[in-house]
């Protein structure tokens, strides 16, 4: 069972969010809605030179050796700052399916490089799913039927798809994967892989959940209408608290959730589906109140508000809808039916 | 090389701060405090002189026991050690005994170099650096936007002045106090500050440095703020409607505060 973070864990949260807030701030966000959200090679150096992008690869390969809880908290962060960069693929997808698998020259080549910042490596999990930043990767991990193939760029056709969160640079990918080697994964191990991105996810929706509250509490209690802030107003302030103990129930879930994909994976399976499941529910409140309390000025383009709210609402079905998991819980707690 | 980077706590200047009616000074305990802005480029510009030059680097700070959270983040970022001079009769101490104390704890290290940052967001007097080299006898070059160490160790320094920059040069030992435009600090790393944890800090009180109590604190201080009032809430600003006359009204607004 976990309870709490630790002081490291603490510490990798209190680093994360000084350099994601230093790299990343909202006018880095905007710029990327309009230069179609390419990737910020600086800004992704300066996560590697903070260590942020080897959290879970192993310490011989120049990474940190931690493990899924200090990966979902890296992701809060990175979701509270709406990171443009897939910073779930790259620094966590990438690295599971890579230490899924067995081959040693695999891991000796992107590992390293992958904690480092030097490579960037796309994924995508199943047939049809959208790949982020596919025009910079230098290698795509596709997974189909049990098995794992590394395509090089000259292997695919990548054709950008419109997003409504233009910060998310998103591809089709079009590629004959029978021209490239299988490499075998056992299927249980492709699970987890599957349950850390639905993790993960849910893990950057609290982050912009969490920055949500904290914009819109701020902006209520700015905003003074019939000659008082909107904030001193009960009806806004239980609809902000109850946004409140949403984010604070979603957190430990998903800080359960991966404490279990480390320890017990089976029981890990059920709870990351349960922690996306209640993330993304609790996300689409908190995404309408937030709009809400903001009045016009929150559809407006030229408040920031909208930055995040498009997140949210991208993330919310991204690796699995709330009905999604809710389903394979469902299936879980009745296999006979 | 061996370089010490004074590093000062202050609370965050972008928070909001308070100051105490009994003794007008700071509400540090309320307040967020961190690394005074202008020493985190004295650190990077330690690290990086020791990455093309070697030796060690030494953080020196005085104040409070909270001070040692500060003391932890600096060493984050890659210095060697730290020193953290901690004596309660401290409080309160105006900049000439400061300057007093932080002389005499250098005087235990003999540093090559001494950085740190031209002023800070807190006291803004500017002077510790000027005090602190006329204490040690050495040279003080202050407010540098570049420095570089030639072969023989001479310290030259870009020293920003509101018109351009002055060159000057010294021999080390020297006190080198430096702007934010001298480079970039980098951010602490995950490893970091797990190797922070076990690099050694040690603490001196005054007792260690030689320092008579009475010299220093509130008791010794040569200057004493008598009374302080909370800053006047900012009035509404002077509304132009523009009639076709919009363009000279302001031009005479601008004249009349001598902007034009």
């Amino acid at each position: 069972m976990f309870a709490d973070l630790n002081d490291d864990q603490r510490a990798l949260r209190g680093l994360a969010r000084e350099v994601l807030e230093g790299a990343c701030p909202a006018p880095a966000v905007r710029r990327s809605w309009q230069d179609g959200g390419e990737l910020d090679r600086a800004r992704w150096a300066q996560l590697a030179g903070s260590d942020l992008l080897g959290v879970t690869v192993p310490e011989r390969f120049g990474g940190l050796s931690l493990g899924s809880v200090e990966w979902t908290v890296l992701l809060e962060e990175a979701g509270r700052v709406v990171l443009p960069e897939p910073l779930l693929e790259v620094a966590g997808l990438a690295p599971a399916l890579i230490l899924a698998q067995a081959g040693d020259d695999l891991r000796d080549r992107w590992l390293p490089a992958l904690a480092s910042g030097k490579a960037f490596v796309a994924v995508q999990l199943r047939p049809g799913d959208l790949v982020a930043h596919l025009d910079s990767a230098q290698a795509v991990l596709v997974v189909r039927d049990d098995a794992l193939r590394v395509l090089e760029p000259a292997d695919l056709t990548a054709t950008r798809v419109p997003t409504v969160d233009r910060s998310r640079r998103l591809f089709r990918l079009d590629a004959d994967l029978t021209a490239v080697a299988p490499r075998p994964v056992p299927r249980d191990r492709l699970r987890r892989v599957a349950a850390l991105a639905a993790l993960g996810t849910a893990a950057m929706l609290v982050g912009v959940s969490a920055a949500l509250l904290d914009r819109t509490v701020r902006h209520v209690s700015q905003r003074r209408q019939f000659g008082r802030a909107v904030g001193s107003f009960q009806a806004i302030q239980h609809a902000l608290a109850n946004c409140h103990v949403l984010v604070e129930m979603c957190r430990p879930t998903v800080w359960q959730a991966g404490y279990l994909l480390d320890h017990n994976v089976d029981a890990g399976l059920a709870a990351a589906g349960v922690a996306k499941a209640y993330a993304s529910a609790a996300a689409s409140h908190v995404n309408d109140v937030a709009l809400q309390c903001h009045g016009g000025i929150g559809f407006a383009w030229e408040h920031d508000l909208h930055l995040w709210l498009k997140r949210g609402k991208s993330l919310e079905r991204a690796y699995g809808s709330a009905d999604d998991h809710r389903r394979q819980v469902v299936t879980r707690l009745f296999p006979d039916e | 090389m061996k370089t010490v980077v004074l590093v000062k706590q202050v609370p965050d200047s972008g928070a909001e701060r308070r100051l105490r009616d009994a003794d007008h000074t700071i509400e540090r305990e309320s307040a967020d405090n961190l690394i005074n802005e202008m020493d985190d480029y004295a650190i990077e510009e330690a690290l990086r002189l020791q990455e093309a030059h070697g030796g060690e680097v030494t953080i020196l700070t005085m104040g409070p026991t909270q001070a040692a959270e500060s003391i932890r983040k600096a060493l984050s970022m890659g210095p060697d050690q730290a020193v953290h001079v901690l004596d309660d009769a401290l409080a309160g101490s105006c900049a000439v005994a400061t300057s007093a104390v932080l002389a005499a704890a250098l005087r235990t290290l003999s540093p090559d170099l001494v950085l740190s940052g031209a002023e800070s967001t807190d006291g803004r007097v500017q002077a510790m650096p000027h005090m602190v080299a006329e204490r040690l006898g050495i040279a003080a070059l202050t407010g540098a936007r570049k420095l570089t160490v030639g072969g023989d160790g001479t310290l030259t320094v870009e020293r920003q002045t509101d018109e351009g920059y002055e060159v000057v040069t010294a021999a080390t030992p020297a006190v080198v106090s430096v702007w934010d435009t001298i480079n970039e600090p980098r951010y602490p790393s995950f490893k970091g500050i797990m190797a922070a944890k076990k690099k050694p800090v040690s603490v001196l009180s005054l007792a260690d440095l030689g320092i008579d109590p009475g010299e220093v604190g509130t008791a010794g201080a040569t200057s004493a703020v008598v009374s302080h009032q909370e800053r006047p809430a900012r009035s509404a600003g002077q509304k132009i409607i523009d009639q076709g006359d919009g363009g000279v009204k302001l031009v005479e607004f601008l004249a009349s505060e001598k902007f034009v």
